[in-house]
């Protein structure tokens, strides 16, 4: 894995229990999935 | 008046039944029929909490009777063993608890019965006449969890152990669930200070770390493109997971796993506890005729998949997205849908290898979960077309649906982590996507809570939907 790729997955792995980076990231995500979902329904 | 008989109750069965019912409301007086050999519908997605003893199994199920008396669905107790596809007399034949066989007939069909787990196919595979165990139903979770525990307290008392998690097969699927099993067991064991007395070790037939039957995925972030493989590696080497891969497991005998690779290296590996996902084959459903021959072989494929509107018999190379079926219907018999693990699938997702001796090593393509769903989903919709003297219209291919996966990796609502995983489409489709076959302003991965999250609400809202309580179209 190239140094920038592992830097970024650094900071993936170091916010994974920030609630505040975690509670967006789940309105990004769901909105994420409810666009896909669309598509087949 | 249509007669439809659903062979199945899973995903695709259940959520076929209820499609159906809902379409066919107030348009005639037309029956659907239910068969099921187990009366109770499990959420499978969360056996990997039974597993680890943190759910217990009766929260992941509920009664089917029940369900289908408050919509007019009736449903059979029992165990589909024939099906008799001629024009003159189409019924099949039903083992019933009680010893008895029931004849049920039927205008239409759904084949969706999930597979059978193929632990004879290794010998000394599997929690009833072997050693390893299982999360693949209710009661092979329940005993995994009750194994794990009895090693639990064994290290509690100072003991070290060997634990391997992945596929018991060359041929085996659902490497997802495996990942979540062991990226759980990880997490329990961080919780309780025992982690350090354990080593723990990822066993599969992948080709490449990530690749969970899919042939892996592909995302962009920040100019970046990230495999699956970048992602599973980075977070075995932060949990402290090694990895064996590319690999057919050849014999378990007690404590101890035999494998062979691609590279034709036979290996052995120690353990103290051990979940192997089996290879899957369909249930044995025989095909008969109007002149009583056994037809399986034209019906289905040699697994016992049920054939339907895909381009078989395609090299992995050659194989692409228009490729993968589309209305599950069968060709020869145009009364007959499959769907989800029963459905025969044109080829594998993942690439397909050989081990110097001809053992055939690879994943066999997951047609679970939301595929599943959505298979049934079309064949449900497609029997509506038909009865209502259309052509099939629906489709579902899985080379032009998502495939969304929440995989637990610890199951809390403060401290829990999950890789949230968005592919669009599951199966690769070159004929529309030249570079990677998927469309990656469509795809993503990430890992966080906001997937623990994710994972815990979708347990509720199938649960809820799928016992069709009021609103349940809402949910998709």
């Amino acid at each position: 894995m190239s140094k920038e790729k592992r830097d970024l997955m650094d900071k993936m792995w170091r916010v994974r229990k920030n609630l505040f980076v975690q509670l967006f990231r789940a309105i990004v995500l769901g909105l994420h999935f409810w666009k896909l979902v669309r598509k087949v329904h | 008046m249509a007669k439809i008989v659903v062979v199945g109750a899973g995903f695709a069965g259940h959520y076929a039944a209820l499609i159906l019912q809902d379409a066919l409301k107030g348009k005639g007086n037309h029956e659907i029929t239910v068969i099921s050999r187990v009366p109770k519908f499990t959420y499978i997605p969360s056996l990997v909490w039974v597993g680890v003893g943190q759910m217990r199994a009766e929260e992941t199920q509920f009664d089917l009777k029940p369900v289908y008396d408050k919509l007019g669905i009736n449903y059979i107790h029992g165990t589909v063993v024939e099906v008799h596809p001629d024009p003159e007399d189409q019924y099949v034949v039903v083992n019933l608890p009680d010893g008895q066989t029931k004849n049920v007939k039927y205008d239409y069909i759904i084949i969706a019965t999930g597979p059978y787990l193929n632990f004879p196919a290794v010998e000394g595979l599997g929690p009833e006449k072997g050693y390893t165990q299982s999360i693949c139903t209710p009661p092979h979770a329940t005993e995994a969890a009750s194994k794990y525990l009895e090693l639990v307290h064994r290290l509690e008392k100072g003991e070290r152990a060997k634990i391997i998690i992945g596929t018991g097969h060359g041929l085996a699927t659902c490497q997802g669930a495996a990942f979540e099993y062991i990226c759980n067991i990880h997490n329990d064991l961080v919780d309780r200070g025992l982690r350090d007395r354990v080593e723990l070790m990822w066993l599969s037939n992948e080709p490449k770390l990530g690749d969970f039957g899919i042939d892996g995925l592909e995302t962009k972030y920040r100019g970046q493109i990230f495999t699956s493989e970048d992602m599973v590696r980075y977070v075995f080497e932060q949990y402290g997971i090694k990895w064996e891969i590319r690999s057919h497991v050849r014999k378990v005998e007690e404590g101890k796993v035999y494998t062979v690779n691609l590279d034709g290296e036979e290996k052995e590996f120690e353990f103290d506890f051990a979940m192997l996902i089996p290879p899957f084959k369909a249930q044995p459903i025989k095909w008969i005729d109007k002149d009583g021959n056994d037809i399986t072989d034209k019906v289905c494929n040699p697994a016992g998949f049920v054939k339907v509107d895909a381009n078989y018999g395609k090299p992995y190379e050659e194989l692409d997205g228009p490729d993968w079926p589309r209305k599950y219907q069968n060709p020869i018999y145009k009364n007959v849908f499959a769907a989800g693990i029963a459905f025969a699938p044109p080829g594998p997702l993942s690439k397909p290898g050989k081990a110097p001796d001809g053992t055939p090593i690879g994943p066999t393509p997951p047609r679970t979960g939301y595929t599943a769903e959505l298979s049934g989903k079309a064949a449900a919709l497609n029997i509506v077309d038909m009865i209502e003297g259309r052509e099939p219209s629906h489709t579902a291919s899985m080379a032009e649906t998502p495939g969304l996966c929440i995989a637990s990796m610890k199951n809390k609502i403060l401290d829990g982590e999950a890789a949230t995983i968005a592919i669009y489409p599951v199966a690769r489709n070159r004929a529309a996507y030249p570079e990677y076959g998927r469309d990656l302003d469509n795809c993503a991965a990430e890992v966080g809570m906001a997937g623990a999250w994710f994972k815990l609400f979708l347990h509720y809202a199938f649960l809820y939907k799928l016992q069709a309580k009021p609103g349940w179209k809402l949910i998709p």
